[in-house]
């Protein structure tokens, strides 16, 4: 279930006091940015009971690490950082997850949910659109996301994903390639 | 065709469908297999841009389980740096300082 996205209220004094230990503040935070980090979460690693942990652990590290947040960046940039990174720890711990089946995991847009302005232009091939993401691997569907969705670089990407630029860049190449070839397959399947 | 077709379908793949421009962009008009591939791009790149703005609603009990599992923080200085490099550098030249003493005292006493 899709949930608008409300701008990010970011203030600077909650950041702040919660740099200083203060719970509730952090608590506020966590209030704010708990659904974009379950989403992130969810993206990269397909697996809701696993996204809800990768969340978890991604708040309790960003509250560790509070004290050292500088505000070079902004706090939900900062965070996406700590959970791509928390997401990938997880999944390696677990040794890769186990992939369910794909209608489990697909995640359908209500109908409210929907960008009109999407909607009118392609309803019908959003849910193609999105098996085909699910269908693709782990590794691939990341780097995907990571650029296409939330326009990382491709150093930033393989930062936190401990690849080398080449390789994000190859594997980025290779998720788009598998996306078009997929999306070809169900028009032609349809026509 | 298939030289064209082939780098249309790289850019497509590793730039995007702003890659597609000049002799590309013609060859895309006059060829209907390079046309299907730039819109089903174009289609999912958007979509894909466009999923940003949809957010999942996270577990109701998240917010309660993180702050359960929060431990204690380290309080933030206040923006002054602590380092060990100058007590160490104290402590070095004290050292230094005590030894030079002993050896000047040793000499003293065995001239004496």
């Amino acid at each position: 279930m899709y949930r608008e996205r409300v701008e990010s209220y970011e203030p600077h004094e909650l950041v702040e006091r919660a740099r200083h230990g203060d719970r509730d503040a952090f608590g506020e935070l966590v209030r704010i940015h708990q659904h974009e980090v379950f989403t992130l979460a969810v993206r990269l690693v397909r697996d809701h009971d696993l996204a809800a942990d990768v969340a978890q652990e991604a708040f309790v590290r960003a509250w560790r690490a509070m004290p050292k947040f500088r505000g070079d960046a902004k706090f939900s940039t900062w965070l996406h950082r700590i959970t791509v990174n928390t997401a990938w720890t997880l999944r390696t711990k677990r040794n890769r997850v186990r992939l369910d089946p794909l209608d489990s995991l697909r995640v359908e847009p209500t109908s409210t949910s929907i960008d009109p302005v999407r909607a009118g232009e392609s309803a019908s091939a959003a849910p193609h659109i999105e098996a085909a993401l699910a269908s693709l691997t782990d590794s691939v569907r990341a780097v995907v996301v990571l650029k296409d969705v939330y326009d990382w670089s491709h150093s930033e990407i393989a930062e936190h994903l401990d690849i080398s630029v080449t390789a994000a860049k190859v594997r980025l190449h290779r998720g788009r390639k598998e996306l078009r070839s997929k999306l070809l397959g169900f028009e032609e399947g349809a026509a | 065709m298939k030289v064209m077709c082939s780098t249309v379908h790289v850019a497509l793949d590793t730039v995007g469908t702003a890659a597609v421009t000049g002799p590309l962009a013609s060859h895309v008009q006059a060829c209907s297999e390079c046309a299907r591939m730039y819109a089903i791009a174009s289609e999912y790149r958007s979509w894909l841009a466009a999923m940003d703005h949809d957010l999942l609603e996270a577990p109701s009990g998240l917010h309660d389980e993180v702050m359960r599992s929060l431990g204690p923080v380290l309080v933030a200085d206040s923006g002054q740096r602590h380092s060990l490099k100058v007590p160490v550098a104290a402590a070095v030249v004290a050292t230094a300082a005590a030894g030079t003493a002993v050896i000047l005292s040793l000499r003293r006493t065995r001239a004496a």
